[in-house]
């Protein structure tokens, strides 16, 4: 009898500990991100602006594309640019970085390797596009913890306007696709039209998928 | 007959038990953390 009293116990304290990791991993970690997100607003308010020279791709882009000094390379976890979706109220802070450490922060800017990124997180022989530049810059953010800056991401539909605000101007994108892969797919990085990809864990509390919204550059001032 | 408890022993239990309790939490969270991909 006390061995079944000492079991039931145990079970309980468990079930106990489960419902304090849910609690914690869906609602605490948002609060650490909070904190981050206000930290991160005065740094990046504080940086210089940059000046991005327009590039000219003879026409081939509606929107005449720029191109950042390579001098801009935020540290890891450094702000990079701020951004905004309207439709599902999206208005953070993006970091430089897509690992643990950066996305509990806030969204991620997939970044180059060198300059403190090592792979596979990062972009390994090919240059990292900045929003405005020529390629594609791709952005990955939580689905369901550390804020959850991409919970309503699958509501996004062709047309939906992403915004970008840079220290080099501001970059509007309209989405013209959602895809869902594996989560093993890589997302390929090329120089060609200015687009922004955004992605995170698919379908939410999962992570079998991932879910990528394309977007392109429909103006910029 | 069941024996009476001092609430003093009774609190110990139920901190022992707390403490289980969080070192479940822990666990999962740094197994989640290690083992779940950063953007979950």
């Amino acid at each position: 009898m006390r061995a079944l009293v000492f079991f039931g116990k145990l079970l309980i304290s468990i079930g106990c500990g489960v419902i304090l990791f849910v609690v914690w991993t869906l609602w605490g970690t948002g609060l650490l991100t909070e904190r981050e997100q206000r930290q991160l607003d005065r740094a990046y308010a504080a940086t210089p602006a940059v000046t991005a020279s327009p590039v000219d791709d003879a026409g081939r882009a509606s929107v005449t594309p720029v191109d950042v000094p390579a001098s801009f390379r935020p540290r890891p976890g450094a702000p990079a640019f701020r951004l905004r979706i309207p439709k599902i109220g999206v208005n953070e802070v993006v970091v430089e970085g897509v690992g643990t450490e950066e996305l509990r922060k806030g969204p991620g800017h997939y970044p180059a390797c060198g300059n403190g990124f090592e792979p596979p997180l990062c972009i390994d022989g090919v240059p990292s596009f900045w929003p405005g530049e020529a390629g594609r810059a791709i952005v990955s953010g939580h689905r369901t913890t550390y804020g959850a800056p991409f919970f309503d991401l699958d509501r996004l539909r062709r047309g939906d306007r992403v915004v970008t605000e840079t220290k080099w101007g501001t970059f509007v994108y309209e989405v013209t696709e959602s895809v869902v892969v594996d989560a093993t797919e890589p997302v390929t990085v090329t120089p060609g039209d200015p687009e922004l990809v955004l992605t995170t864990c698919n379908p939410r509390y999962s992570a079998e998928e991932r879910l990528l919204v394309y977007t392109r550059l429909v103006s910029s001032s | 007959m069941r024996e009476r408890r001092s609430w003093r022993s009774r609190l110990l239990e139920l901190a022992l038990w707390a403490l289980v309790a969080i070192a479940t939490a822990v666990i999962l969270v740094v197994a989640s953390e290690r083992y779940l991909p950063p953007n979950f």
